[in-house]
């Protein structure tokens, strides 16, 4: 269906912010008037199913009270009906002959959004309070009167109000792309017509994943793995997940995975949603876009307050790596069942941070938010994907390292692939970057969230494990031969000249090392990827170097 | 939309002025009334730390009910503000309230005092202003009560209200109410606020409009800004008896921070030179907005000039402040200022003590000089909710050229301000006093001793407790006068339950467990006048009350046995 | 022969007011007044003469009430006795940290109220209860006999005990008590919780401190002046006014003497109270000026309101000093008929509360009064008649009086007339802020209430004062100038019980809460009957103080029910939220919670009917004449002038008109008119 897409171009000439305007990190959807989701923009897939909740959401506040009217805008980032308070959802309601007919939503991620650091995410939170402004689902347009004080407010608490306020217009914008295009359809098919069309989209959608349904592999498939940590304490912890598949359901089963933790890994009963919905479409049919009626034979079960279904004022902002986790977990669970369709574990984490400083010429303070590539897991067929982002990312790009340069007053020292031991195989691990940032400011403040820093990729078959995720910083001067590495740095200090040193994982490797054709291996290593010494050690094959 | 004192004339009698004039009090009066008793926070309406004011059409203060003198100084600002940035035709209507808290921006003090501001309508357009401003207990943020001294910027300092409608036109503007509930850790209570501000709003509303219905509009205008006149004249008249000259004075504190105030005193001038000040901190919240810092310079101003009278705008025109903006008595915007009372406090010290000398009828030695605002929360033992505590603490002010100093009251920068009972406060929020007593550490002797400081014992009940707590004067005590002794310290200390004891001047969201005991000490003012002068009987006195011991007594006062 | 008597001891004066009652009819005879001087220190001298004078025989008294300052001149000129304090270990300075408020906030050297107890007297004892009213800390016995040793020494006469949350259990004050009474029968001695249970350690402190300091006093003040009436054969009943607007027996009274310290201003409301029930008025504004002040105070639905919440020497310069005892509720303001005009240094006028006071008294009394007061003011006015001045004793010296208005006009560019008018003017808008304190700042409607004014001054101004705040009716009662003694006589015992005792309202707490009424109101009767009172006579009424959670302050609300089940919960909060709203303009969806228990037990007394007078016809047998009497902004009139003791039942008055009677004038504004009842009272309808 066209309309999500020409919503998504709309936003995208409009926006402002480098975030949008390159990294393309947001998500577009229609809806219908009862909130089912009919179309879905491509973007972020992680929003996936947090558009239809949130228009429930709506509908459960405004809808009773007759309150919602041609003309509205609603806007909420309530985290527990989403990700992290940095994600701002707007929503438009359609209407055809006064009548309600539909939403128009879109989602998008803001540099800032106050609270305690610059960015509005850090490992150190212990409270959604601390993690930005709270815009409970609420109008901010009314009857298509703007409610400035509403705005005036939300500007007042952002450290970046000009561009985020730019966003804003954008997802307005973008969603009246979306509302006139229904609009025109219904003009032109009636409202019988288009009703009917809708419904019979969702049940297509049904009809569709029912079908693939039967293909899968029917049983129960068990996966367990740990996350690092929560920020504030060493301790691992431990998820774990049951998929239970039969002829028409395919019910997850979280229990036993870990409470809802002190730090900001946490997220809400509908990220969860939104994290199974994405891994299923994955292992059913990826081809056909998205709607309400894809997930009606899907079941979620998870006890209340995990840390995948954590209930305010619990912190949420690093929340995407908790997602993944649920991700990962189903897809380690069916990997080894479904060879054609799921690679070993992937570097999972999204290895987004956050470098706030100022620009060397103007002096304007800057904050450089970008997610990395890394590496993918190896198939039962092929070497994994190189430089790939997260699976939460879906249709996104890096930002090119000239913009970076230009916009943040940054020195990219380097930028490639690196050959740190891990993911071997039959088929390789797909390859992690080095990313190295010279800091050209007096003085910087770095934070980040690099997950599998101490539980890297799993490889599948008999293959290696991966690599992990991490930063490393190389001070410009320093005595100390110790290596100062992190997986959660917590506004780390950055003196001008320092090298910050961002580094993502290589995927877990499929089949057994020695099993590896030699022809590959030998390419491999004029590549670059596999030095001899490696060859040597985890494959068992001397290789002469010409 | 308002009107120039010059184009009103004077066709009133005094007689109907007079009685207009004192209406004006009547109305800040119950403003300040219904806020008492329908606050939510004991910090408002206890501690009182809130202040109602009525303004003319230009939004210059003309009456303010208040128990906190600063709070006289901290509203026009807002009111300004709002009346610029709502400077349209049709901006601002009947029946609209404002919400403002940002200190750099008209806010004043700091993000937790939220000043509701409404402008009041007869016949179509603005007569004058009324406002208020109370401390709301968390507007969220990334410390519990909002208030730390280690935020370095105000967006950690909790929710920043713009100057927007709450009520527009008098209807709720129901979204900005849900965001501010939404960021709020205690939501009941901070509506509560909401509403008891708008209550006590309304209620100054319906006064000043029946008194504009019976004295019509024009004889309200001309009292009002009659009344501002005539606080001028009072200024002006008191400040002829003032010596003249040029006073200073500087201190090094805590951190060998150096702070200096020059004040010059002409006929018709009283200029306050806060240049070549440290700069603001970007490490701590100990700073305050220029505003803030002006109102230092009000409240020492009325101190010496007809302090039994009124004040309004006009009792403060004479004064000139000079101040470099960017330094800790001028703060930039984002800066943080969660502390700013502190800040200030150091600064009304400091021109207290400049003036002190040279008008010992008027001034005293020096004071506990603190808020000593001690916050502390956690769950109550009984139902698990959480509690929180806001609470200034009382202390010693300095003795004078006739008299010892007070024991245990609040700060210079309080009025008729209470503490909170130790019978309400053990039950509201479940822990135990041990005990509540003056602080007899020997200091601020003279021949008037200082008042004394008090000694406070809080016991912890239960587990998951936590304490945040700034206190100045915790190295230096209060100074003495003409050859008196300097005071005592404002610090606490933290006594655990296994008896480790650890001393504070300064902490945020420190850990507290069961049968820990949070210890408040606060400062004994300084002495007046050598302790060789004080007469023998009244040192016996002392001795016989227990403000000195028998030991300190020979030693000091060189008593004979 | 039956006589009620009611004596009221004044600085200068002990008035007298009684009446016989019609064995028949249980009608009221004529009321008669009488006067004699006060005589300090023998207060009962002055009492015993007074009946003399008025030959009165003790031996007819059936019922005696009586008003005296004892206790708030012992507090004001500080002639208690030298008293000590038992406290809680750890808290022996809470007199003097008290609150820490300083209400001269501009002034930097504010001086703090002086503890009526040294610190050296106050002695601490090792205890501890909670607020839950549990004991954490028992009482170590031992540290009581080492205090009472101490304060033996220096020789004090009286002790106060305040123990933290004895308002919740006062098992260890009364443990201290009866320790005190077993080492040390002789020292007088009150607990804190005998006054109040209400908490708040200080406010609580303070009245025992306060009350155990004027207690040997008073007790031996009544002492004397029973066996006094006792020399005189007197076998009626004896009845100490007090300051919640009832009586109470010479015994209870001397337990906690600071209950009578407002007993006379109480009387007038009580009077009012009653007045209005006999005419089947239910609310009423009660409005009394006097030679220094105006008091006021708003009778709601019958009842007399109530407060604890009682300061004495209170300014705003001063914290003055708290008392917690039930005092009818009445704001005071330092504007009377002796309150001075004057012009500040900054050309503004005020009026009081400097009064001129007895001597030199108004410039009209010609004895060397040269600053003007309101009284001059209305003799300027022609409304009070300059050759009928305080009927007919003195000439008024007019000369002196214009002279006076001249001078203070000067200051403004105003007239004589002008300045006098002005005096009067301000006066009014005091006395009108004053009367908006009681109501419309409460949420009450004057429009709904019928005002009786009384007290010298009251006929003069009631009615400006009246069509000022859309007062509809006035009402000046027969022997205004003695009403307040007259309401003793109407008076009923009143005891009023206040416990703290916090708790979450909703249906669970229904038992507890009939539970603690059921028994104060069983404490209450048990009282009553000890002290001879038939169970019959007793009636009880029930309030609760609620407020939203987490708020201080919290609204009275009357509890009609019995017996309450979990069902009658929602209409009480409901009648909270109502009462709330309509003070505050809006409502909240939290929490509510219970603070106080209130519970008041009257015990009856036989009230007489009211008298019926007679109708004497024609007006003109009490027309005095006419003059030109100014009204101010309704200009100079000619007006009629009526003797209003030769006033018949019916007879109906038009304004503008002039009532004159010995004690006091009534002014009849143009366009208003008035009537005589059948009891002699006059309603003005404004």
């Amino acid at each position: 269906m066209a309309i999500g897409d020409e919503m998504f171009e709309a936003m995208a000439r409009s926006s402002m912010s480098p975030i949008i305007y390159e990294v393309l990190d947001y998500s577009v959807g229609l809806t219908t008037k009862d909130g089912e989701l009919i179309a879905q923009g491509n973007g972020t897939t992680v929003f996936l199913g947090m558009i239809d909740a949130l228009v429930k959401e709506i509908i459960a506040k405004f809808g009773t009270a007759d309150a919602i009217q041609d003309g509205d805008v609603f806007i909420s980032n309530d985290p527990y009906f989403g990700t992290h308070l940095s994600d701002v959802a707007i929503a438009k309601p359609i209407f055809f002959e006064e009548q309600l007919v539909g939403f128009a939503v879109n989602k998008a991620h803001w540099v800032d959004v106050g609270g305690m650091v610059p960015g509005s995410f850090t490992p150190s939170s212990t409270e959604i309070y601390q993690e930005g402004l709270q815009i409970p689902t609420m109008k901010v347009m009314e009857g298509g009167r703007l409610l400035q004080s509403v705005l005036d407010l939300i500007a007042a608490n952002i450290r970046l109000p000009r561009d985020s306020l730019g966003d804003f217009w954008a997802g307005v914008a973008a969603n009246n792309v979306g509302a006139e295009r229904l609009m025109k359809l219904y003009e032109k098919y009636g409202l019988d017509a288009m009703d009917a069309a809708m419904a019979g989209l969702l049940d297509y959608g049904e009809a569709t994943i029912a079908a693939e349904l039967k293909k899968l592999p029917k049983g129960v498939f068990e996966a367990e793995d740990w996350m690092d940590d929560d920020g504030h304490s060493d301790d691992p912890l431990r998820v774990c997940v049951k998929v239970e598949i039969t002829e028409d359901r395919f019910t997850v089963d979280f229990t036993g995975s870990a409470p809802q933790a002190l730090g900001p890994i946490n997220h809400g009963r509908t990220a969860l949603v939104a994290a199974v919905r994405t891994i299923f479409k994955a292992l059913t049919n990826p081809q056909i876009s998205s709607n309400g009626g894809c997930f009606r034979a899907l079941e979620v079960i998870c006890p209340e307050r995990t840390i995948f279904t954590a209930e305010r004022p619990a912190p949420v902002s690093t929340y995407w790596e908790t997602m993944l986790y649920a991700e990962d977990l189903i897809w380690k669970a069916m990997s080894e069942h479904l060879p054609d369709r799921l690679t070993a574990g992937h570097l999972l984490s999204v290895c987004a941070f956050i470098l706030s400083g100022s620009h060397p010429e103007t002096g304007e303070d800057v904050i450089l938010v970008t997610p990395l590539v890394g590496g993918w897991g190896a198939m039962a067929n092929r070497d994994g994907l190189n430089g790939q982002f997260s699976v939460a990312d879906g249709e996104t790009y890096n930002i090119p390292v000239e913009i970076q340069e230009a916009r943040y007053g940054v020195r990219i020292k380097q930028y490639a692939f690196h050959n740190e031991d891990g993911g071997e195989g039959k088929y390789r691990g797909g390859k992690g970057v080095y990313l190295d940032y010279e800091m050209l400011c007096d003085s910087a403040s770095l934070g980040g969230s690099f997950g599998r820093f101490k539980f890297p990729p799993w490889g599948a078959a008999g293959g290696n494990t991966g690599s992990p995720n991490y930063v490393e910083l190389i001070r410009k001067d320093t005595s100390s031969n110790v290596r100062e590495l992190y997986g959660k740095p917590a506004q780390v200090k950055i003196q001008k000249g320092d090298i910050i040193r961002c580094v993502t994982a290589t995927g877990g490797g499929w089949g057994n090392p020695h099993e590896r054709a030699q022809a590959d291996l030998e390419n491999d290593i004029k590549n670059g990827f596999v030095t001899p010494e490696q060859a040597a050690r985890y494959y068992h094959q001397e290789v002469a170097a010409e | 939309m308002s009107t120039s004192p010059a184009s009103i004339t004077n066709a009133h009698d005094p007689i109907t002025i007079e009685i207009i004039q004192s209406a004006l009090t009547a109305i800040t009066d119950e403003m300040f009334a219904t806020m008492c008793k329908t606050a939510m926070s004991s910090i408002i309406y206890e501690v009182l730390d809130f202040g109602v004011a009525l303004f003319n059409a230009r939004g210059e203060l003309a009456s303010s009910g208040s128990g906190i003198p600063g709070f006289i100084g901290m509203l026009q600002p807002g009111v300004q503000a709002i009346i610029s940035k709502f400077s349209g035709a049709g901006e601002i209507n009947d029946g609209d309230i404002f919400l403002l808290n940002i200190p750099h921006k008209g806010g004043v003090s700091h993000i937790n005092d939220v000043v509701l501001i409404m402008p009041v309508f007869s016949a179509g357009h603005i007569i004058g202003w009324l406002s208020n401003k109370a401390h709301w207990v968390d507007l969220g943020g990334a410390f519990p009560g909002g208030i730390s001294p280690d935020a370095t910027e105000i967006y950690q300092e909790g929710l920043q209200l713009p100057g927007i409608k709450a009520i527009d036109s008098g209807k709720l503007n129901q979204a900005v109410l849900d965001i501010i509930l939404s960021n709020s850790r205690v939501p009941e209570t901070t509506e509560g606020d909401f509403w008891a501000g708008v209550a006590s709003m309304r209620a100054g509303q319906k006064r000043f409009l029946s008194l504009a219905e019976k004295y019509g509009e024009d004889a309200v205008r001309f009292a009002i800004e009659d009344y501002i006149e005539l606080g001028e004249k009072i200024a002006r008249q008191a400040m002829a008896d003032l010596p003249k000259g040029v006073f200073h004075a500087q201190e090094t504190l805590e951190d060998d921070l150096t702070i200096n105030a020059v004040i010059t005193i002409t006929d018709d001038k009283f200029l306050v030179d806060l240049r070549n000040n440290p700069k603001q901190s970007a490490t701590s919240s100990l700073n305050a907005s220029h505003d803030s810092t002006f109102v230092d310079c009000m409240m020492i101003f009325k101190a010496i000039t007809s302090p039994e009278t009124f004040g309004n705008a006009g009792s403060f025109r004479p004064i000139e402040m000079l101040v470099d903006t960017g330094s800790m008595f001028a703060a930039e915007y984002p800066t943080a200022v969660g502390v700013y009372y502190e800040a200030s406090m150091l600064m009304f010290d400091l021109l207290w003590k400049a003036l002190a000398p040279a008008m010992p009828e008027r001034l005293t030695a020096g004071h506990y000089a603190s808020i000593c605002g001690t916050f502390m929360g956690g769950p109550h033992p009984e139902t698990g909710h959480n509690h929180g505590i806001v609470e200034p603490q009382l202390g010693g002010w300095g003795a004078s050229q006739d008299s010892d100093g007070v024991n245990a009251l609040y700060t210079g920068f309080h009025g008729d301000t209470f503490n909170v009972p130790v019978e309400i406060t053990e039950q509201r929020n479940g822990l135990m006093v041990d005990r509540l007593c003056l602080n007899d550490a020997p200091g601020g002797e003279g021949e008037f001793i200082g008042g004394k400081g008090i000694t406070l014992d809080y016991r912890i009940m239960t587990e998951k407790w936590w304490l945040t707590m700034a206190y100045v004067r915790s190295e230096v005590g209060p100074w003495g006068l003409k050859g008196g002794l300097e005071g005592t310290t404002n610090y606490v200390e933290v006594v655990r339950a296994d008896g480790e004891t650890t001393r504070y001047s300064a902490c945020t969201a420190v850990p507290l467990g069961q049968d820990d005991v949070v210890k408040v000490y606060t400062a004994t003012g300084g002495g007046y006048g050598d302790p060789k002068d004080r007469s023998q009987e009244k040192v016996w006195e002392d001795i016989k009350n227990g403000y000195v011991s028998p030991e300190r007594a020979k030693q000091i006062y060189g008593l004979s046995d | 022969m039956k006589i009620r008597a009611a004596s009221d001891i004044g600085g200068t004066f002990t008035d007298l007011v009684y009446f016989e009652i019609d064995e028949a009819s249980g009608q009221v005879r004529s009321i008669q007044a009488e006067k004699a001087h006060t005589t300090p220190p023998h207060f009962e001298e002055g009492v015993a003469r007074v009946f003399e004078k008025a030959n009165v025989a003790l031996t007819d008294i059936q019922f005696f009430g009586h008003g005296t300052t004892v206790v708030i001149n012992a507090l004001t000129e500080r002639k208690g006795v030298k008293t000590g304090l038992i406290t809680t270990a750890g808290f022996r300075d809470v007199l003097e940290i008290a609150r820490g408020n300083r209400p001269d906030f501009f002034n930097l050297r504010y001086k703090k109220p002086k503890p009526f107890i040294p610190r050296y007297l106050c002695k601490e004892v090792t205890e501890r209860m909670t607020y839950k009213g549990e004991a954490r800390t028992a009482l170590v016995e031992a540290d009581i006999d080492a205090a009472v040793a101490e304060l033996k020494a220096e020789g004090v006469e009286a002790i106060a005990v305040s123990l933290l949350h004895a308002y919740a259990n006062p098992a260890h004050e009364i443990a201290v008590l009866k320790r005190l009474e077993e080492i040390w029968p002789e020292v007088s001695v009150v607990a804190s919780h005998q006054i109040s249970r209400e908490w708040r350690e200080y406010e609580r402190s303070n009245t025992a401190a306060v009350c155990a300091y004027v207690l040997p006093t008073t007790e031996k003040y009544l002492s004397k002046l029973e066996t006094r009436l006792a020399d005189e054969d007197f076998s009626g009943a004896f009845y100490v006014m007090q300051s919640n607007g009832g009586i109470d027996t010479v015994a209870a009274t001397k337990r906690t003497p600071i209950s009578i310290v407002e007993s006379g201003p109480a009387s007038g409301v009580l009077g009012a109270a009653a007045l209005g029930e006999a005419l089947g008025l239910k609310n009423i504004i009660a409005f009394d000026i006097g030679g220094t002040t105006a008091k006021c105070s708003l009778i709601d639905d019958g009842k007399v309101a109530v407060t604890s919440q009682y300061m004495i020497e209170r300014s705003r310069t001063s914290a003055g000093y708290p008392i917690i005892t039930p005092v009818v509720d009445i704001v005071e303001i330092g504007n009377g008929g002796g309150s001075i005009g004057w012009v500040d240094d900054h050309g503004k006028m005020h009026v009081g509360p400097q009064s001129a006071g007895a001597l030199p008294g108004p410039v009209a009394y010609g004895k060397g009064g040269t600053q003007p007061t309101t009284t001059d003011a209305n003799l300027m006015l022609r409304r009070i008649n300059p050759s009928y001045f305080i009927g007919g004793e003195i000439e008024a010296d007019m000369a002196a009086v214009e002279a006076a208005f001249a001078k203070l006009g000067a200051k403004l560019g105003l007239s004589a007339q002008e300045a006098a008018r002005g005096v009067i003017r301000i006066a009014n808008n005091n006395m009108t802020n004053a009367l908006k304190l009681v109501s419309i700042n409460r949420g009450y409607d004057p429009r709904d209430f019928t005002m009786i004014a009384f007290g010298g001054g009251g006929a003069m101004h009631a009615a400006a004062l009246a069509a000022e705040l859309n007062i509809p009716k006035v009402i000046i009662p027969a022997h205004s100038s003695v009403f307040s003694a007259w309401g003793m006589l109407m008076s009923d015992l009143r005891r009023d019980y206040i416990r703290t005792r916090p708790s979450k309202l909703d249906q669970e707490e229904a038992t507890h809460i009939e539970a603690s009424f059921a028994q104060m109101e069983a404490e209450a009767l048990d009282a009553y009957q000890s002290e001879g009172i038939d169970a019959a006579r007793v009636r009880t009424e029930r309030a609760l103080s609620i407020r939203y959670q987490g708020q201080e302050h919290s609204a009275l609300v009357p509890v009609r029910k019995r017996n309450l089940m979990a069902g009658d919960i929602d209409e009480i909060i409901q009648d909270f939220k109502a009462a709330y709203e309509k003070e505050y303009t809006y409502r909240l969806d939290n929490a509510v919670e219970v603070v106080n228990y209130n519970v008041t037990a009257y015990a009856d007394v036989d009230r007489p009917k009211l008298a019926v007078i007679d109708d004497t016809g024609d007006l003109d047998n009490a027309l005095k004449g006419s003059r030109r009497v100014d009204f101010d902004t309704q200009g100079v009139a000619t007006t009629a002038v009526y003797d209003r003791a030769k006033l018949g039942r019916g007879a109906e008055i038009k304004g503008p008109a002039i009532l004159e009677e010995a004690g006091s004038t009534t002014v009849l504004f143009p366009s208003q008119r008035a009537r005589v009842d059948d009891h002699g009272n006059l309603h003005i309808e404004i």
